[in-house]
């Protein structure tokens, strides 16, 4: 091939070589994206904080923390004392919602944040033969239907960890979050 | 009626003999470019990691007692034991290999997280997940961040398989690809085995429970 007719292959090609370099830029971006989208989305990883009044609107319902603190007076099925594992605690969350549908937030997550932002299932196995109830955003399902209505969730902390905050997350909604922190 | 144009023949002007070497040394050139291209491709495509070697989980080795990470989860095997019966619940299994029992304390990190994945490997690099012929303790426990819990994992391996056994553990059930696993040796030795293989008793899994905090 000579100079001449390297030049004319260069010239005959150029928008072709140009298009190259922004289809690429398009290409592996797209991927990315969509990948880090697709992970990013799947995760509880942007919550939604209370406004006025404490109330946090999530997940077409408004929710507020009422109450969170240890629980002592927790019992077995026989009426005895329940106690956690060794050194272990019991906290109780009061939750109080609003809701147009009973259905508005099936399904839920209930998590308890504790002061180093680690966190705690609502309901572990940890509290196996502790007559407490089943962890819900529901109302209890033999009470008179109502739009409000609150819920106690029972969570089992190591002695040491503080609660600091209640988790309300729905896969549907997620990457938000609802953080509620009690009043005071 | 006017006379047609005159054809003009045209014929490419014979190339002399050194343009005619110079062209066909560029050729012998981009033959020879290409071929070299070619075999520096097939030697590296004989040398690369192929995506198991390449994405595999990042090996956390230890021993009986260490504590090792799974990322959302800790693993410390506190004991291993074996027979040719199992006991769990009501019923009993027996095997013509080995159920080889491993007692460990788990612990989730920042998160409640479960075990998805148990297995065993052998020297041979062959692996055996935790048996399902029966419920596992463990399988379906959630660990809470700070509150250890201790139970044990059932594998069923074969006779010439279990001297040398390590266990492992990662908190994906299928997809593996480059996660922490901890692989730690369960100190196995061929004394034990064959003891493992004459011993009569069926040996009872024992259940999930809190351990110390």
């Amino acid at each position: 091939m000579t100079s001449t007719q390297s030049r004319g292959w260069w010239r005959h090609n150029r928008w072709g070589l140009i298009a190259v370099v922004p289809s690429l830029v398009v290409a592996i971006g797209f991927t990315y994206s969509t990948a880090y989208n697709a992970y990013w989305k799947h995760h509880p990883r942007e919550p939604v904080a209370a406004g006025e009044g404490g109330w946090v609107s999530y997940g077409g319902a408004r929710i507020r923390l009422l109450g969170l603190a240890p629980a002592y007076n927790v019992k077995d099925y026989g009426g005895k004392p329940f106690g956690p594992p060794g050194t272990a605690r019991i906290w109780r969350a009061t939750l109080a919602f609003e809701v147009s549908d009973k259905d508005t937030l099936a399904g839920c997550d209930l998590l308890l944040e504790d002061t180093d932002g680690r966190t705690y299932s609502a309901g572990p196995s940890e509290l196996r033969g502790a007559r407490v109830p089943y962890p819900s955003c529901t109302q209890d399902s033999l009470a008179t239907p109502s739009p409000r209505y609150e819920v106690a969730v029972y969570f089992v902390l190591p002695g040491t960890a503080k609660g600091a905050a209640v988790r309300v997350q729905l896969d549907t909604k997620l990457p938000h979050y609802a953080r509620l922190t009690a009043a005071g | 009626m006017t006379a047609p144009p005159p054809v003009h023949r045209h014929k490419a002007p014979r190339r002399d003999v050194q343009t005619a070497v110079a062209d066909l040394g560029k050729r012998l050139g981009v033959t020879g470019l290409v071929l070299a291209a070619v075999a520096i491709g097939g030697v590296i495509k004989a040398h690369e990691l192929d995506v198991e070697q390449r994405e595999r989980p990042f090996i956390h080795a230890g021993a009986i007692g260490q504590i090792r990470s799974a990322r959302t989860f800790d693993v410390t095997v506190l004991g291993v034991r074996g027979s040719t019966k199992l006991k769990a619940g009501d019923d009993v299994y027996d095997t013509d290999g080995v159920w080889v029992l491993v007692k460990v304390r788990l612990m989730a990190n920042r998160d409640p997280s479960f075990v998805g994945y148990a297995a065993v490997r052998d020297t041979a690099g062959r692996t055996y997940r935790a048996s399902r012929r029966m419920d596992q303790p463990l399988d379906s426990r959630e660990l809470q961040p700070g509150l250890p819990v201790e139970g044990e994992v059932a594998f069923e391996v074969p006779r010439t398989a279990v001297a040398g056994l390590a266990v492992r553990f990662s908190s994906g059930s299928y997809d593996l690809r480059m996660d922490a696993m901890p692989e730690i040796s369960l100190g196995i030795d061929r004394v034990a085995a064959a003891r493992w293989l004459a011993a009569p008793d069926a040996l009872t899994l024992a259940d999930a429970e809190a351990g110390p905090t």
